[in-house]
């Protein structure tokens, strides 16, 4: 029996405790620690709800290129076709039956296309079969036999723009995930998940006991809910502080927000594998990933195999240890017949079959980096940083992929060659390829190694631009038929200015030789400088400074009479522009890298239309193309033949600039412009004019693609006559040299002359007796 | 002598028929859409002596371009066609954001057909892009045949475009 002594400092100590525990501290200390714990509780409220009805993850823009559309009558080549099909991870089999497959049979192609967006719209999947006779496509038809007259293959990614955590994920509604995948899901991760309200104590309990018994941390008891919160939330850390964050978090989830909610972000948000620098999330990129093909064309053995990835997409990536995913992928198959989901005929099937997997994609982020530097240009003027890299907008671009494959060739191929005649690797080069008709960017290079990322020289390099200035002095002067035409003569003797400053201007034919008086074109198609620097000062710089905005020059001109002769710089881009100009018959078509921008649902943001201004007239524009074709007959391009079959009609001008420091060609058939500039970025001297530099690669570049040639429609105003190649006087057809060329406008004053050297036929001789 | 010149003036005759001489003016091949300038007298291209070209490739090689007959269809007049009839039922609609689309997607695969840049001037003008509607009616102007029903429309919309408003108060 206690002594009363002992009784009484028992109950001493416990008043006392007593008394602590409502002591007035006290109870604000508990107070205190009341308000933080709700203050804490409300600020992980917050944060849940935040984050989940806000933007729940930060979507890349992703950039396209064009897509491949297929009609009859359509110019195709197989080989282009196979290699676009390839690039777009279609697979060859022997039939077609699921998406993302195509097969050859001699001239047969069939294809089965995967549903896509593509600057045209939602594009169904569709099952199509056609011909290709001569390269070119004919029978096209649907095999489900609804009409068909054009089909847009899916537009080829070439890059995106990433938020500072490289993430790929493709973001899908709850009704978008097959249902097979969701049970399959389900059974393994988390089966209690209908029922639980976040936390299972049965599965921790579970796990605590298996844990003690291993002593270390060797199963899990989280639910589906606690991962999503673990992923979405908070870091993987293992500490108590994260556990209990995660645990209250995964409780208010579930108060605020259905079931189907939780899953469907938990499916968008998994974690399933790395593409070089980017993560995999969510099974909709997933299936792309490793199956090639949408979510919804999978089937059961590869949702098996998805789920099997979540314990551990690195340590079960089936390209790489394609064992233990297979075994694991069974696992979760044995897991379905066990539950009876599947039968065991069905079991015994799917685990016989292989992992099924596609070549494992290729990340065109750093395939094309001068083209879409273009295009993030262009997109960082109308749109804010933040929302290019997390909105999960769509780009679709004029890129064409087949273009851009023959550009790089062509480099590859000429300019080792260039490089051994200059004795020098310091050789650099640039070049632009764009639509004649539509003024559409094919494609670019801004450096002579395609994947450089760095300086981009086809947009930022102005280098002066030679003759390349000519073509604008010669149309100033056609634009008016009272003064000047084609075969006007002009002087090509030498003249010296001397400026008020005492400076002395004496510019001097590439030849150093001057050649008398010459008819216009033959000077333009030379490339005399004499003749065209006083052809210039003759006209005026304001004049020719007039043209060359009309022709697209947007850049401050300088004022001086050294203008005539190229010393104004331009960026390869900006002489395309020029001379898309004039390949479009004076139509300014302005040059464009995209065609629509929408927004991660398919809405349309921003449009980037086809515009056009006429600002040449049609005549003058149509007497500069011929004189730029003799350009490429007779004149300094001619040598482009070498490569080319004759009956490509092109037209073109060469540009060479002091100590041959930069080759230049703008040139252009009947459907393609390219421009190419070769030099060296220490602006040091080559052995390379226009002719012997950057000539050799457009020439190489166009003998590799199909396309049409020039075809000029004489306008009405203009008419031919029959003129003599070296005095430009009119003469007869049958005199030896006598070359036919346009006028636009009476003939009445220009001199005419008899044959002088003969005639050019038995004909024309026995004419001349009448 | 006179037999002589009666031979010399038939022989003429003969030449001068078979090769239509009498102006100087060259009669070119009426102006059909994928019309040709006259051939050129041909002038042999010189190597400039300054350089070397591996001179190996034969322009008549057969596996060298691909150049496309311009006097075939460029493209397949139908699938331009097709994709007019669609613009023109997006036009009727007042869809001009989906005829913008199929005109546009026209003209990439045929930018030479006039009658596609007509039906994209009629859209601009219907949503009151004035200038642009002018550019195109003068694009369909410069591409359409002379004489052809095309051209009197172009011709026909540019001056309905460029006369004043008139006053509807």
């Amino acid at each position: 029996m206690p002594n009363k002594k002992t009784t009484a400092k028992a109950l001493t100590k416990s008043n006392k405790f007593k008394a602590f525990l409502t002591h007035p501290t006290c109870l604000k200390l508990y107070g205190i620690a009341f308000l933080c714990l709700i203050s804490w509780l409300i600020y992980l409220d917050a944060q849940v709800r935040f984050k989940f009805e806000g933007k729940r993850w930060a979507l890349p823009a992703e950039v396209y290129a064009r897509s491949l559309e297929i009609y009859n009558d359509k110019p195709l080549n197989l080989g282009n076709l196979e290699q676009e099909l390839k690039l777009l991870n279609f697979r060859k089999t022997k039939y077609p039956n699921s998406p993302g497959s195509y097969a050859i049979k001699g001239s047969q192609v069939e294809l089965y296309s995967q549903k896509h967006q593509s600057s045209q719209g939602l594009q169904a999947a569709a099952h199509i079969r056609f011909s290709l006779q001569g390269d070119v496509v004919q029978n096209l038809q649907a095999l489900d036999q609804s009409k068909l007259d054009l089909y847009n293959l899916p537009p080829l990614k070439i890059g995106g723009i990433y938020p500072r955590i490289k993430e790929q994920r493709e973001l899908l509604p709850y009704q978008s995930f097959p249902p097979e995948l969701i049970t399959a899901l389900l059974l393994t991760e988390d089966r209690d998940f209908k029922h639980h309200f976040g936390l299972s104590p049965f599965s921790i309990i579970r796990a605590a006991w298996a844990n003690m018994k291993a002593g270390k941390v060797v199963q899990g008891g989280s639910t589906l809910t606690q991962q999503l919160v673990k992923n979405f939330y908070l870091s993987r850390e293992r500490t108590w502080s994260r556990k209990i964050n995660e645990a209250f978090m995964s409780l208010m989830l579930e108060a605020h927000y259905s079931k189907q909610d939780i899953l469907e972000t938990y499916m968008n948000d998994v974690f399933l594998g790395q593409a070089g620098e980017l993560a995999i999330h969510g099974f909709g990129a997933a299936s792309w990933f490793y199956f090639g093909k949408d979510i919804s064309q999978c089937e059961l053995q590869e949702f098996a195999l998805l789920v099997a990835l979540i314990k551990g997409p690195s340590f079960y990536n089936p390209r790489r240890h394609p064992e233990r995913a297979l075994k694991r992928r069974n696992l979760i198959l044995s897991l379905l017949n066990d539950e009876e989901m599947i039968s065991t005929e069905t079991f015994k099937r799917l685990t016989q079959t292989n992992l099924s997997l596609v070549d494992k994609p290729k990340q065109h982020s750093n395939r094309y980096p001068a083209f879409l530097d273009l295009v993030k240009r262009q997109l960082q003027s109308e749109y804010n940083d933040e929302d290019l890299r997390t909105e999960g907008l769509q780009i679709y671009t004029t890129l064409n992929p087949q273009i851009q494959e023959q550009l790089e060739q062509a480099v590859e191929h000429k300019l080792p060659l260039l490089e051994q005649k200059n004795d020098s690797p310091k050789i650099q080069t640039a070049a632009i390829v764009t639509a004649v008709g539509t003024g559409e960017v094919l494609a670019i290079l801004g450096d002579k190694h395609p994947q450089y990322k760095g300086f981009n020289r086809a947009l930022d390099a102005n280098r002066p631009i030679g003759s390349l200035i000519k073509p604008a002095i010669y149309l100033t002067a056609l634009m008016q038929p009272e003064r000047y035409h084609l075969a006007t003569p002009l002087s090509d003797q030498a003249f010296r200015i001397e400026f008020e400053n005492g400076e002395i201007w004496e510019p001097q034919n590439f030849d150093h030789q001057d050649h008398g008086e010459v008819p216009l074109y033959q000077a333009l198609a030379h490339s005399y400088n004499l003749s065209s620097a006083r052809l210039g000062i003759e006209l005026g710089i304001e004049a020719v400074h007039n043209t060359l905005e009309k022709l697209g020059v947007t850049k401050k001109l300088n004022p001086y009479p050294s203008l005539f002769l190229g010393a104004q710089a331009l960026t390869p881009f900006e002489v395309s522009q020029l001379f898309q100009t004039i390949a479009s018959n004076g139509f300014k078509i302005k040059q464009r890298a995209i065609r629509e921008v929408t927004n991660a649902q398919g809405l349309s943001l921003s449009r980037y239309p086809f515009t056009i201004k006429q600002e040449i007239s049609p005549e003058a524009a149509y007497l500069l193309q011929h004189a730029l074709q003799e350009v490429m007959q007779t004149g300094t391009g001619r040598s482009a033949y070498w490569q080319l079959p004759k009956a490509l009609l092109v037209a073109g001008k060469t540009g060479t600039t002091n100590e041959n420091r930069d080759s230049w060609f703008a040139g252009f058939s009947g459907d393609y412009l390219a421009v190419v500039w070769v030099g060296r970025d220490d602006n040091g001297p080559t052995k390379l004019t226009g002719s012997s530099g950057a000539l050799i690669v457009w020439s190489d570049f166009i003998k590799r693609i199909p396309q049409y040639p020039i075809t000029l429609d004489k306008p009405a105003e203009l008419e031919y006559y029959w003129f003599d190649q070296e005095n430009g006087k009119r003469t007869d057809e049958q005199c030896k040299g006598a070359q036919p060329l346009p006028i636009w406008g009476s003939v009445d004053h220009i001199d005419s002359q008899a044959c002088q050297k003969g005639y050019s036929t038995v004909s024309g001789w026995l004419q001349s007796w009448f | 002598m006179v037999l002589k010149c009666l031979i010399n003036v038939m022989i003429a005759a003969l030449f001068m028929l078979l090769s239509g001489c009498g102006s100087h003016s060259i009669k070119t091949p009426p102006s059909t859409k994928k019309s040709v300038i006259p051939v050129a007298v041909e002038t042999k291209a010189d190597t400039p002596e300054s350089l070397t070209y591996p001179n190996t490739l034969n322009t008549d090689d057969p596996a060298l371009p691909n150049v496309i007959d311009a006097t075939s269809n460029q493209p397949s007049n139908n699938i331009i066609d097709v994709l007019l009839q669609k613009a023109q039922k997006a036009f009727s609609l007042q869809q001009w954001l989906r005829a913008q689309h199929i005109l546009e997607q026209a003209i990439r695969l045929d930018p030479n057909e006039s009658k596609v840049f007509m039906l994209y001037g009629d859209v601009y003008s219907q949503i009151g892009v004035r200038e642009q509607a002018e550019s195109m009616y003068r694009r369909a102007l410069f591409l359409a045949e002379e004489g052809s029903e095309i051209h009197a429309a172009a011709l026909h919309k540019l001056d309905t475009i460029s006369s004043p408003l008139t006053d509807t108060k």
